[in-house]
């Protein structure tokens, strides 16, 4: 099978040959260390957006970008939002370097981020719901269908509905976990009121994203036990992404929500999700659900594995990938997953050559005999 | 008089256990206005928030819970603030937190901030992308017992080494101890740098601070 044949197969749960190991291209510097990596089965993924998203009465104002010119550290400028109702504003620290560097990314994967929040006072809350309410989609398919011809049989498009559900777009990218736990217990009117405004606008981009020709339509979510514990889950999370699977898998679309936090206390919730791909879940010791347990439990799902151990060491890497490999020989017997060698920032090279020495190995179906013997060739 | 104060004493603690903001201010002001001293009302403030804590120890409460109890505690402990002049606060003793450089995340450092006050230590918060040497400057200037280091991404607890590498090599390590947290942050990895401890989250690393001190 090619890389996309064996990503096809089981991200639609029939067999693969093997358990497709995959990178985020924006992750992966040409390079002969690419080269050598792609050459032993290393795919590729891409996340493409399919829609523009635009706030038409609300004037948005950020510093420029000095980076582009030069390289400098960081910089912090403020960005802020005029509305009819009222103006917010937060700073965003911008890692200027990052502007040289390709992709747009520094070596933690991160351009830029946003300090503080955009509520500062009660007042604030009627802004962001008139932003909510403002919120207009166009969709645009065709850089999805451009990269898909250049990708041909290397890997898998991914594209997205924006990027967070309305409750963790007010927890992650627009308020902040602190002020949004802490308002909804003062205003909860003025705060569910947001949550809501978000969810109806939200429905518009449901179906450009479910009508969209990627591979997999992930919807958010950066989902972790912590900021997002079972009571929040359970009432704003299932019902919103249930709502937007249904409407993909009515067009024949696979699904998945990206979950690269702790996942423990989720673990029977997440069962109640109609997604296809558990996307970004990470395994003990930084997650904490082992992924034998997960596949046990969510006998429906493909788990999308982040694998986050490089900062360890290429022994260290070894040794828990072939636990990792072990441990779900008796659930599935390797099938319904795979592996994303990206983590947050790039792989250093002995801990990827590591990886794919490991990765390209494997076969389906997986025997506890065959990963001794990997483990004895390397 | 007394019995009415310590009517408004149970409120207050209670309004902190149910996470009402509007009924733990009213109580706070009242029991002080009915006579309760600042040091009752900081007892019956942190009555509640280890009750708070058991109930997130036992899965009832969370995060969420934690930062609500611990903001009605801040907003609490600001209208002690403006009735301190007559009475002293006596600290426990003092933490120096941050959050390591290279990383902005800083919810659990600030809930840690929240219930450190309210348990009675000097907190001193350098905020978050701290480089090592403020963290000494900070230990120089201050003399804390403890510092309190936090990360949330593999890619930068590995600071926390640095922090307690700069530490050593100012002579100043052995004065303090060195709490790590985080949820990248293994107990392995806080061994292998040489902290003093890593905890579990805000509720057990505020415990730990209250066990070293307590001697």
């Amino acid at each position: 099978m090619s890389n996309r044949e064996a990503l096809l197969a089981t991200i639609n749960k029939k067999r693969a040959d093997r358990i497709p190991f995959v990178i985020r291209t924006f992750f992966l510097p040409f390079s002969q260390v690419e080269r050598e990596a792609r050459n032993q089965g290393l795919a590729l993924n891409y996340m493409i957006p399919c829609m523009y998203t635009s706030m038409p009465h609300v004037k948005v104002t950020s510093p420029v970008l000095l980076g582009m010119w030069g390289v400098t550290k960081k910089t912090v400028g403020r960005i802020t939002f005029e509305t009819p109702v009222g103006t917010v504003w937060t700073n965003q620290t911008f890692r200027a370097f990052a502007g040289a560097m390709e992709g747009n990314l520094d070596y933690e994967g991160i351009g830029s981020y946003l300090e503080g929040g955009l509520v500062k006072k009660p007042e604030d809350w009627d802004v962001l719901k008139f932003m909510a309410e403002d919120l207009e989609y166009e969709p645009c398919y065709k850089y999805i269908e451009f990269f898909k011809q250049l990708l041909g049989d290397e890997g898998i498009i991914f594209t997205f509905v924006g990027y967070h559900s309305p409750y963790t777009m007010l927890l992650i990218e627009w308020v902040g976990a602190a002020r949004l736990y802490i308002d909804h217990a003062k205003y909860p009117e003025k705060v569910e009121s947001v949550i809501e405004a978000l969810a109806k606008s939200y429905e518009k981009q449901y179906s450009i994203a479910a009508n969209a020709p990627a591979d997999i339509i992930k919807y958010g979510d950066h989902i972790d036990e912590v900021l997002v514990n079972p009571r929040i889950f359970e009432q704003y999370i299932i019902p919103e992404h249930n709502k937007f699977a249904r409407m993909a898998h009515a067009t024949g679309k696979v699904t998945a929500i990206h979950c690269d936090g702790r996942l423990n206390k989720l673990k029977h919730l997440i069962g109640k999700l109609e997604h296809d791909i558990i996307h970004a879940i990470t395994p003990p010791p930084v997650g904490n659900l082992p992924i034998a347990e997960a596949l046990d439990l969510w006998k429906d799902k493909i788990l999308w594995i982040n694998y986050e151990y490089h900062f360890m060491g290429a022994e260290a890497l070894k040794r828990l990938l072939l636990a990792l490999i072990r441990s779900v020989v008796p659930v599935s017997q390797g099938y319904r997953i795979i592996i994303d060698a990206s983590t947050e920032r790039w792989v250093p090279p002995e801990c990827l050559r590591m990886f794919v020495k490991i990765m390209s190995k494997v076969t389906l179906p997986l025997t506890e005999e065959e990963i001794d013997k990997i483990e004895k060739s390397l | 008089m007394e019995a009415t104060f310590k009517e408004e004493l149970a409120s207050l603690e209670d309004s902190v256990v149910k996470l009402n903001f509007e009924n733990a201010i009213k109580a706070a002001r009242e029991a002080i206005t009915r006579g309760a001293s600042l040091i009752e009302v900081i007892e019956s403030l942190r009555s509640g928030l280890n009750v708070v804590g058991d109930k997130f120890e036992n899965g009832e409460y969370f995060l969420s819970e934690l930062i609500v109890a611990g903001e009605i505690a801040k907003e609490v402990m600001e209208i002690i603030r403006t009735y301190m002049k007559e009475e002293k606060m006596k600290y426990y003793g003092k933490v120096v937190l941050a959050t390591v450089e290279g990383d902005i995340h800083d919810i659990g450092k600030n809930l840690v901030n929240i219930m450190l006050t309210a348990a009675g230590f000097e907190v001193i918060d350098l905020g978050v992308d701290v480089p090592a040497e403020k963290i000494v400057q900070a230990v120089r200037e201050h003399k804390p017992q403890i510092i309190g280091l936090s990360a949330l991404l593999t890619s930068t607890m590995i600071k926390m080494e640095d922090v307690i590498k700069a530490l050593e090599d100012a002579g100043l390590r052995g004065s303090v101890k060195v709490i790590v947290g985080g949820s990248p942050v293994t107990e392995e990895f806080a061994k292998k740098i040489g902290a003093d401890y890593k905890a579990i989250d805000a509720v057990d690393g505020v415990d730990k601070c209250r066990q070293w001190l307590s001697g």
